[in-house]
């Protein structure tokens, strides 16, 4: 099996690390939080997984936005440190195929720590819970609501990355971004909660009872950042 | 029939004019010299020709291909090397020269081959931020002729490696034309480092184009204008002094 590049680019820098000990810890905050908190969590009445995502999703999210902002940042911090951006201009590459790998292999790195954390969360109901309705099937689903309102968040913090050839700034901006998001209502009815800072921090739930509202944000934010990144490469090879 | 030939190719950032309607005729399976001192605009055209800038006027043609629409194209079949190489720090020799072929869509045995040619192979397990200067620079020049190329634009490629080593890629590159058909456009600011390797020169002065033409046609031209002519360097110093005499005395 060939390697993808991007993959292959970020050897030893610590990136791969990052996501394993990030991911681990994440999904160690509901182990730990149950495990304090059984009495006042079982006898809670709704569904556990609900429970559970009310309990500790909020710092769960945090930990996986920082994550993905510190992981684009590493992503090109590599291609600008050595002026390679540059060798890569003299390439048959086009820039904007360099952005969309880096989103794609970002998005499965994600997927991977939403993955871990669902698999603490289904142990936990397991554990603790004494109910039969969470299957794996529903985790999966969740997963996959999970990563949906993850997108626009990975592809702007590699928008944020490609702009600045000091990985400073980027980390920077994205960290303001991250404490804007914070800070914004989170209910899911408010609109400010559309940021894409702030989506990831939505749960399941929330994207299951305003579907459409989250989808549709998704998708339009999506189109808005690539269009974006698409614009900025346009005009930065103008003034060349 | 030209590898590489320009029309009044024209750089200016603001008002003032990096490269000056340059008429380039770079014939194919030959290696053409691109001498000029300090500043001329030699690292200039070479980036137009790989479209990392873009030329404010004038066009050129690459083996019959047209800048811009076809860049990929061109960029697929030219190797490169411009001013101090570039490269992943934090990978390997040979880990570098395998996400260009990845991106050139090369099999495995291009990279080994390329390390081979540039004397590489026993440092490829070693970081690239590692590297001597003169390793990296042999690094650079082995990325620029990975999959052997029909094209290979370099830029002082011998820059940073010690006589021995100079004395080596020169040769190599001299050999290049022959081995793989290619064409070699390749930079310096000194003559006596390309004379015995370059079948065809270019002389370029604040953008403008002196000379173009072979050796034995610099001789005759020296001799008709009334330079000294024992030494090669010399005619191309009092070149680039007469040229330089003209232009303040036209300010
Ligand atoms: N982005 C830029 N903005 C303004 N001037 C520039 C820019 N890039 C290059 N120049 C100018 O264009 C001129 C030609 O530069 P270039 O790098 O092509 O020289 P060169 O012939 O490669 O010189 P050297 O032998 O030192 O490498 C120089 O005077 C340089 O300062
Ligand atoms: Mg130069």
């Amino acid at each position: 099996m060939k390697i993808p590049k991007e993959c292959q680019k970020i050897k030893r820098t610590g990136f791969l690390p990052l996501f394993v000990f990030g991911g681990l810890f994440a999904s160690l905050v509901p182990l730990l939080n149950t495990a304090l908190r059984t009495e006042v969590f079982i006898h809670a009445k709704s569904d556990p997984l609900n429970v559970l995502f009310d309990a500790n999703w909020q710092m769960i999210a945090l930990i996986n936005v920082l994550l993905l902002t510190a992981g684009a940042c590493l992503m090109y911090h590599i291609e600008y440190a050595g002026r390679c951006m540059e060798k890569m201009r003299a390439l048959p590459i086009k820039e904007s195929a360099i952005f969309s790998e880096k989103c794609v292999f970002l998005a499965i790195t994600l997927l991977g720590v939403l993955a871990l954390e669902s698999v603490s969360l289904g142990f936990c109901v397991k554990h603790w819970f004494s109910s039969n309705e969470t299957t794996v099937i529903i985790l999966l689903k969740y997963l996959g609501c999970l990563f949906l309102l993850m997108l626009p968040a990975v592809l702007l913090a590699l928008l944020i990355a490609s702009l600045w050839e000091n990985m400073w700034v980027s980390l920077g901006v994205g960290v303001i971004g991250i404490f804007v998001a914070t800070m914004l209502p989170m209910e899911p009815s408010s609109f400010l909660s559309l940021f894409p800072f702030a989506l990831p921090f939505q749960t399941p739930f929330a994207m299951i009872n305003y579907k459409t509202k989250f989808i549709s944000a998704v998708i339009i934010e999506s189109l808005v950042i690539i269009g974006a990144e698409i614009i900025f490469l346009n005009v930065r090879r103008k003034r060349l | 029939m030209n590898m590489i030939e320009t029309k009044n190719l024209t750089k200016s950032y603001g008002d003032f004019t990096a490269v000056d309607k340059l008429n380039l005729h770079i014939p194919k399976g030959s290696i053409y010299g691109f001498l000029g001192p300090n500043g001329a605009g030699k690292s200039t055209t070479m980036k137009m020709f790989l479209g990392l800038i873009k030329p404010s006027k004038g066009s050129f043609t690459i083996d019959g291909k047209q800048y811009p629409q076809d860049k990929i194209a061109i960029l697929q079949n030219t190797g490169s090397l411009i001013e101090a190489p570039a490269f992943y720090g934090n990978l390997t020799g040979k880990e570098n020269l395998e996400i260009i072929s990845k991106i050139l869509g090369l099999s495995q045995s291009a990279v080994a081959e390329a390390l081979e040619i540039t004397g590489l192979t026993p440092y490829k397990n070693r970081l690239a931020k590692n590297y001597s200067l003169g390793m990296k620079q042999r690094l650079g020049l082995a990325g620029a002729l990975l999959g052997q190329p029909p094209l290979l634009i370099l830029d002082e490629p011998t820059n940073g490696l010690d006589p021995v080593g100079i004395h080596e890629i020169r040769n190599l590159i001299r050999s290049l034309p022959q081995k793989f058909a290619c064409t070699v456009l390749i930079s310096s600011h000194l003559l006596s480092e390309i004379e015995l390797t370059a079948d065809t020169i270019g002389i370029i002065n604040h953008g403008c184009l002196l000379f173009e033409g072979t050796t034995d046609e610099l001789k005759h031209t020296a001799l008709a204008q009334g330079y000294p002519t024992d030494h090669l360097e010399d005619i191309f110093l009092a070149l680039i002094e007469n040229d330089n005499e003209e232009r303040s005395r036209i300010r």
